[in-house]
């Protein structure tokens, strides 16, 4: 029987590099030993792999992570792997990752929608905003209103940076289980002379888009809105934390990507609520909107 | 490129994407950093490519790619064999063999892809500043006011969390 407390914790500082002589020769006898051992420290590894492939594509929204990349090119042009990428400079390597993913992507065209499907399964997670330094969600996308959506990309221009707007068109084509809801206040009007919105999202996938628009009556970084999801298991009502959106601007449209905390079994209702940063908890009544009735 | 190369590259790039994440686990799974998985992933792909004519389309692309990138890892750790951090071959071998038949590899990944989902904005700011291609962690936490050590304990606890996650979900299933 594994210590598994000691187990990980000599997992941890492997993962790291971090093991001593004698940490390392213990890890590999007790690996040695023990096959419960062994599937823990693969499941481990895997998952110190999965976080590197996270950090490397949100460093860089292309498709492909750097080392395939630079692995395909490498067939491409006949020359020899770039082997040295995480010792070049930081910016510089970036900057000729990024223009030999142009050359990619034009050596692949004909490749890229059975690129598209196979990738978006693994690197889901480039949907979640980034952050700035101070911890808030940064502004992902603005457009005036009037402006048309743009359209639904089809798979070859999948292969460039797509705008939110554009990766919620593509939710929305791509998943068969999509809600589409419409914000409604309490007594199941639409909100009127407020915020307006919608939000969709996709059970299987995990994700959705809230979107906010003629944001007309907000007062720039006085408020923040806040979904909430309630959904339900077997054990019953959970509410689950869908994200706080701090909404910097006064106008126009908003789209955030949905940040759920959990897995979020069955959606039952959405709820946004509005209130000062900070939560003082004070709620603005007439932007406290809801969903309900769900059903693709 | 004519068709049929296109359609080939079509069918390389279709498997590789689809089995990419299961072979770069088995990868860091066999050699001490991550870095080492980064350089090796280059290698592996480039051979996986050239041999990809040799590949029967009926086999299970995973076990074979994961074949090709044992002896791709091998030959790499044999340059280094005097690294400490390098395991003896026999247990490499073992880890390896039973890396390439373990049948439970796409239930736990799917189980970790959910798993991540759920990392707190917070915690994915951390798992993204530390896994950064270069990254240092004595900066890092000098910047979040922390020390390297407390950060390094932040990391394991999200890691830990996130295993936890995925044996809880597995076990649900019946696989843990």
């Amino acid at each position: 029987m594994i210590d598994r407390q000691v187990l990980f914790e000599l997992l941890q500082r492997h993962a790291d590099d971090m093991l001593t002589p004698e940490q390392s020769a213990s890890l590999q006898e007790m690996l040695r030993n023990d096959v419960e051992a062994r599937r823990l420290f693969r499941s481990y590894l895997e998952l110190d792999a999965a976080l590197a492939r996270i950090s490397d594509s949100a460093s860089d929204l292309d498709v492909l992570p750097a080392w395939a990349v630079d692995g395909i090119l490498v067939q491409a042009s006949s020359q020899p792997p770039a082997y040295a990428r995480s010792s070049e400079p930081k910016s510089e390597s970036v900057g000729t990752i990024q223009v030999r993913r142009r050359e990619v992507i034009a050596w692949m065209t004909a490749a890229a929608c059975l690129l598209v499907a196979g990738l978006s399964l693994s690197f889901r997670l480039q949907d979640s905003p980034r952050q700035g330094a101070d911890g808030r969600v940064a502004k992902i996308a603005e457009r005036p209103q009037g402006i048309p959506a743009p359209p639904v990309p089809d798979a070859k221009s999948s292969v460039v940076n797509l705008t939110i707007a554009e990766r919620r068109e593509q939710l929305i084509a791509s998943s068969s289980d999509v809600l589409q809801l419409r914000l409604v206040s309490e007594n199941g009007d639409a909100v009127a002379n407020e915020s307006d919105g919608d939000l969709v999202w996709s059970s299987g996938r995990q994700m959705g888009y809230l979107r906010l628009r003629g944001l007309t009556g907000n007062v720039p970084v006085q408020r923040q809105y806040q979904l909430w999801i309630v959904g339900s298991d077997v054990s019953g009502n959970e509410i689950i934390n869908g994200g706080i959106f701090p909404v910097d601007r006064s106008t126009g449209e908003l789209i955030l990507p949905i940040q759920a905390s959990q897995f979020v079994y069955q959606p039952k209702m959405f709820v946004v609520t509005v209130e000062s940063p900070g939560g003082d908890g004070n709620l603005t009544a007439s932007l406290l909107t809801k969903m309900d009735g769900l059903g693709p | 490129m004519d068709q049929v190369e296109q359609q080939r590259h079509r069918q390389f790039l279709r498997l590789f994407a689809s089995h990419e994440a299961a072979v770069h686990g088995f990868v860091r799974s066999l050699v001490p950093r991550r870095e080492d998985a980064s350089e090796v992933m280059q290698e592996v792909v480039v051979v996986l490519w050239e041999k990809f004519e040799e590949f029967d389309l009926a086999r299970d692309f995973r076990k074979w790619a994961c074949g090709v990138a044992r002896f791709e890892v091998l030959a790499f750790l044999r340059d280094r064999a005097r690294d400490r951090h390098v395991f003896d071959e026999s247990l490499l071998l073992t880890l390896a063999d039973e890396g390439i038949e373990d049948s439970t590899g796409e239930t736990r990944r799917a189980a970790l892809e959910e798993c991540l989902q759920k990392l707190l904005p917070r915690q994915r700011e951390i798992v993204l500043a530390a896994y950064e291609s270069g990254a240092q962690i004595d900066k890092i936490a000098n910047q979040r006011g922390q020390t390297p050590m407390s950060l390094y304990k932040v990391l394991h606890r999200i890691r830990l969390a996130l295993l936890e996650c995925i044996e809880k979900t597995l076990g649900m299933e019946g696989l843990a």
